[in-house]
């Protein structure tokens, strides 16, 4: 059980890293960027360095705020 | 790096630094893994794996050496500057690929990437300065210690 434990730790550590909400952010950035894409014909190549720059903030901000 | 210092020496059969190794260990199966991910990605996409195993066994082959002749001035570079300076390419490739994924085509193809990465290293930098803790606040753990990790 500790090693099925270690092994999903693993994981959610590399695919998801130190604060989930950015990978929250990231993955809705993604999606919301294929849907303008493929729906509605944007080339919407600006919206994901934004959504990443304003959750690498908001983290930032976070993690040195002392929560 | 004070975890590392801070660990008991402990030998286990010939490995005479145990949490060295398994430091290292875990660093090159994680950043070889990617490798691995990428090679057949790029592999695929060009319906030649041969071609991007060679070209990933000779880049092994470089910066194995390399690593060797440098690793004098390698061990003096601050760990937080060499993960911040990792954070800013991983960063920047990652928001190239994934929105490539997600279908978008960059102004300039492939040399948008010589914006995209001064621009994340920019950002970085300006977040860094503004974040940092002023006299008389707690001081919080160092901000690219809590974020870069990969």
């Amino acid at each position: 059980m500790n090693r099925l434990r270690s092994i999903g730790a693993f994981w959610y550590d590399f695919v998801v890293g130190d604060d989930w909400r950015v990978a929250v952010v990231v993955v809705a950035a993604l999606a919301l960027t294929a849907v303008l894409v493929h729906a509605a014909g944007v080339n919407a190549w600006w919206l994901l360095p934004v959504f990443v720059f304003a959750a690498l903030g908001w983290s930032l901000r976070r993690a040195t705020s002392g929560r | 790096m004070t975890p590392s210092k801070a660990a008991a020496p402990s030998c286990r059969g010939r490995v005479h630094e145990w949490y060295a190794f398994t430091l290292s260990f875990k660093g090159v199966l994680l950043e070889g893994l990617e490798v691995v991910f990428i090679v057949i990605t790029f592999g695929a996409n060009q319906r030649d794996v041969g071609a991007a195993v060679i070209g990933a066994a000779a880049a092994v082959v470089v910066v194995a050496v390399t690593g060797v002749l440098v690793r004098a001035p390698l061990a003096r570079v601050p760990e937080n500057a060499m993960k911040f300076a990792v954070g800013i390419m991983l960063t920047s490739f990652g928001i190239f690929w994934g929105a490539e994924g997600a279908g978008i085509s960059w102004p300039g193809q492939d040399a948008a990437l010589l914006v995209l990465v001064p621009v994340v290293a920019l950002v970085a930098l300006c977040y860094t300065v503004l974040l940092r803790p002023r006299r008389g606040r707690s001081p919080a753990k160092p901000a690219t210690e809590q974020v870069v990790s990969s």
